[in-house]
């Protein structure tokens, strides 16, 4: 077909084609300034589709910086390109964004004459704002992929956190399951909802039969309903930590003893939240408790018993009546007798000594006046003060009023005191046995002219089983536990014991020593027990 | 003539017991263990009972029980070397009228406790 066609056709044809084509297509020329300078450039013949890609009207004719004000400043690299091209390079395609129109061109250039140049342009702003929008698309995706990777990494760092939290956990979930003590978790209201495996050991419940049930209900407690009264008083209204010893009753019914320390768990708002009770088995603690004291007790009695035989036997063999001994045989008798009855002292003190040392003695007090106690005392020993010729004063303060004491020990303890100053005075001397009250005491002064407590061996005095060099010497009679049980009883009370002594020597002379007790004017402590001291 | 019941496990201080007292002009009566105490107290009647606690064969205790039980009205002075608050108060419960630790007091001391119950 193509030999048919002629030139003028082909005029057609291409004229038909420049103004269909989808491209936009504009023919310039190009505008230099001095030294090829390009310029600007003059829209020759522009296609229908140049001005709906440009949005430019009636361009024909016209320079471009009219039409599109700024653009030289906007795209210098366009006057450039389309300059070389125009004189004679070669044909360039490139992208640019004209800033005035706020659109993307792709354009081809080339020259068809020297100073002309044909311009073919797509607008491809839509294309590049995908494109644009796409890049956009794959930051964001990056920046997603970043947060995300970082969320990654922080939540792998938080399972390690936790991972170890909960090994952490795990090391003292551990060690509260093995733990030999009964510990048990409930909630507000006292539902178990963990228990170690000691509560099988201790109660006979598995952990799993005692969780979920009331934790009354595990044990059928012998305890008064006032107990619980007070254990509930303190945990939930006092929010406090209740500890006691308490009776309980295992599964099979058995009664055993615990030491029990039970506290609530608080949230933030300072309510309730969990309760932990703590509990210790401590029968067997007991009954060896129990099973000393009971062979104290023994062993006191048993002590005792030819104690007696002894004495009493001892007794008829001096008594005029039966015995018919010559004088020398008497003294023997007596030495026998008296060393009976020192043994009689030392058990009594044995036994009081026990019951201090594990804390099971009585302190009761009852409103006693003290005078009266001394007085008794003092009588107690006239005889053997009479013996050696000693002074024994008192001197009561008529202003000291009738205090609560407990009256058996304050006999101890003025026993102890007087008879120390009888032995440890020798013939001739004097004992001063004065009453006084003091500030918020009762003061009890026992002064003798004794051979005092050498200075050295002072700081021991109340030591158990201490004898000072100089009352050995003397070979007066002692244990070394008179002292010790004073000073134990006198604190154990509520009051203070402390003593003044010169110095003291074997030899004797002008010592002396002055002891002091105070019992609190309020009264002696009381202290609940199992046995009274003798 | 005053008779005296004495439960005594330990014969030296039974006797010792006995030859005081009668001694002093009490007839004396030894027994040597708490059901033997019973059998005689059954059979026989005293004006008093010294009464030793730790024993075999049925405790001091056990015999203060039973005469409490019986109605038998015999003065019980308890003679023991048990010197604990709560075996003196657990027989003066069980009815004892009086409670002396052995090595505490003097046979002349004990016959003087023992004088004041048969005045």
């Amino acid at each position: 077909m193509a030999d048919k066609i002629k030139p003028k056709d082909f005029e057609n044809l291409y004229g038909s084609l420049f103004d269909n084509t989808i491209d936009g297509l504009a023919y310039c020329q190009m505008i230099f300034a001095a030294q090829e300078q390009p310029v600007d450039f003059i829209y020759v013949r522009v296609n229908k589709n140049f001005e709906d890609l440009t949005g430019l009207k009636n361009v024909e004719g016209k320079k471009v910086t009219e039409l599109i004000p700024g653009i030289s400043i906007s795209n210098p690299e366009l006057f450039e390109t389309y300059g070389r091209v125009a004189l004679g390079g070669k044909p360039e395609r490139f992208e640019t964004y004209v800033e005035p129109l706020a659109r993307w061109f792709l354009v081809s250039v080339y020259s068809p004459q020297k100073n002309f140049f044909m311009a073919v342009f797509q607008n491809i702003t839509s294309q590049k704002k995908t494109e644009k929008e796409l890049a956009n698309a794959v930051i964001a995706a990056k920046n997603v992929m970043d947060d995300l990777q970082a969320e990654k990494t922080k939540l792998a760092e938080a399972n390690t956190k936790e991972e170890a939290l909960v090994k952490e956990l795990e090391k003292f979930k551990l060690a509260v399951d093995n733990t030999t003590d009964n510990v048990i978790i409930t909630d507000p209201e006292g539902i178990v909802i963990y228990a170690n495996r000691s509560v099988e050991k201790i109660i006979g419940y598995r952990p799993e039969e005692a969780i979920g049930k009331k934790s009354g209900a595990l044990w059928k407690s012998p305890m008064p309903v006032e107990y619980y009264q007070k254990m509930w008083d303190t945990i939930k209204k006092q929010k406090k930590t209740f500890t006691s010893e308490i009776q309980n009753k295992r599964k099979n019914g058995e009664v055993y003893t615990a030491l029990i320390s039970i506290y609530p768990i608080l949230d933030k708002n300072g309510e309730i939240e969990f309760f932990v009770s703590v509990e210790r088995d401590i029968t067997k603690e007991k009954e060896v408790e129990k099973a000393k004291t009971e062979f104290v007790s023994l062993a006191s009695h048993q002590l005792r018993t030819p104690l007696s035989t002894i004495n009493w036997y001892l007794e008829m063999l001096m008594s005029d009546d039966k015995a018919k001994l010559n004088d020398d045989q008497t003294e023997y008798a007596k030495e026998a007798y008296l060393a009976s009855k020192r043994m009689v002292g030392l058990v009594n003190a044995l036994l009081n000594v026990s019951r201090i040392e594990m804390g099971t003695f009585i302190i009761e007090p009852k409103l006693i006046n003290i005078a009266e106690i001394i007085k008794a005392v003092i009588s107690e020993f006239e005889h053997k003060s009479k013996e050696k010729k000693l002074e024994v004063k008192v001197a009561y303060e008529l202003s000291v009023p009738k205090v609560m004491a407990d009256p058996k020990l304050l006999d101890i303890v003025c026993q102890n005191l007087l008879e120390n100053a009888i032995n440890y005075t020798p013939s001739g001397g004097k004992i001063k046995v004065s009453l006084k009250s003091k500030g918020n005491d009762i003061l009890i002064i026992v002064e003798d002219t004794g051979i005092g407590i050498p200075k050295i061996q002072q700081p021991m005095i109340f030591t158990k089983l201490f004898r000072a060099d100089n009352a050995r010497e003397q070979k007066t009679f002692g244990n070394g536990l008179g002292l010790y049980m004073t000073k134990s009883i006198v604190e154990h009370s509520g009051g203070k014991i402390w003593f003044s002594s010169k110095g003291g020597s074997a030899s004797g002379g002008e010592s002396g020593t002055t002891f002091y007790v105070t019992i609190p004017a309020s009264g002696m402590k009381a202290k609940t027990g199992t046995k009274s001291l003798t | 003539m005053r008779k005296i019941l004495i439960v005594e496990d330990e014969k030296p201080l039974a006797r010792v017991m006995s030859l005081k007292l009668n001694s002093v002009g009490y007839q004396t009566t030894a027994v040597f263990n708490g059901e033997e105490a019973i059998a005689i107290l059954a059979k026989q009647s005293f004006d008093l009972v010294i009464l030793d606690l730790l024993m075999p064969k049925g405790d001091g205790f056990s015999v203060l029980a039973h005469l409490n039980k019986s109605g038998i009205k015999t003065p019980v002075i308890v003679a023991s070397n048990l010197a604990q608050q709560e075996d003196i108060e657990k027989a003066k419960k069980l009815g004892a009228v009086d409670y002396f630790v052995k090595t505490d007091i003097t046979l002349v001391e004990m016959v003087n406790k023992v004088k004041q119950y048969l005045q």
